[in-house]
């Protein structure tokens, strides 16, 4: 699975993020505020780390997943030219309210 | 910058007050001044309209408008392809946020949505040109 299919699910975003803001979590840890079960949780895991988004590591017993987010780099390449329009477009909206001072 | 998940995100200060900039940036005959070469929509929670560039592209970028919070907020989706009818599921959620600075006005601009919008019907589009050509390769 490439990345934008990986992304485009919203359990997954979620599981990102989260991996993101608290680092290293076990499928116990990140269950606890997902609406889902253990299976399904598994399956986006497995899914996430397919498109090496995630790595999962044994700590001991017990199975870490963390966030990988070099291939993330793809999304930001392919969002560039969007979000240099905005800059061209919000330069525009400053000029147009200096000129337009009265 | 863009965040991790795919927001775009621009912070630009304005030395004028946010009553003017909240004008500059709703009413479609200023609009149009600085952001494309035609603007047209019903000023209303739900309106649609469209934005159109007649020297960069042919056609018009279908919108509607979500939410208007005077002076504060005001957020409109569009879409990402000119020419077709708006349709939620392929469009991008533009959010205007205004807050008072000792100087003027902050606005911060947020563009998201492209996760669910584009990208899976790119990768699908990438798929079909890539099975077609294995297709003509194998035959």
């Amino acid at each position: 699975m490439d990345i934008f299919t990986a992304l485009a699910d919203p359990t997954r975003r979620h599981i990102l993020e989260k991996l993101n803001r608290e680092g290293a979590l076990s499928i116990k840890r990140l269950t606890a505020d997902l609406p889902i079960s253990r299976q399904a949780l598994t399956k986006h895991l497995n899914r996430l780390i397919k498109a090496k988004l995630i790595r999962a590591d044994f700590v001991g017993k017990e199975k870490l997943h963390r966030l990988n987010p070099k291939p993330l780099q793809q999304l930001d390449n392919w969002l560039a030219p969007f979000s240099e329009r905005w800059d061209k477009r919000l330069e525009a909206l400053q000029t147009y309210l200096e000129n337009d001072d009265d | 910058m863009i965040d991790k998940l795919g927001n775009i995100e621009r912070k630009v200060n304005f030395r004028q007050p946010v009553e003017k900039v909240w004008r500059a940036i709703t009413d479609a005959a200023q609009i149009k001044q600085w952001f494309g070469s035609d603007c047209v929509f019903e000023f209303c929670e739900g309106g649609e309209g469209y934005f159109e560039w007649e020297e960069e592209c042919e056609g018009k970028f279908a919108m509607k408008i979500e939410t208007i919070n005077e002076p504060h907020y005001f957020a409109w989706r569009w879409m990402l392809k000119e020419d077709i009818p708006f349709d939620k599921t392929q469009s991008t959620l533009v959010e205007w946020h205004l807050s008072k600075t000792d100087e003027g006005t902050l606005l911060r601009l947020t563009e998201s949505g492209f996760v669910d919008a584009k990208h899976v019907e790119m990768n699908i589009q990438g798929w079909d040109q890539e099975l077609a050509d294995l297709q003509a390769f194998v035959n």
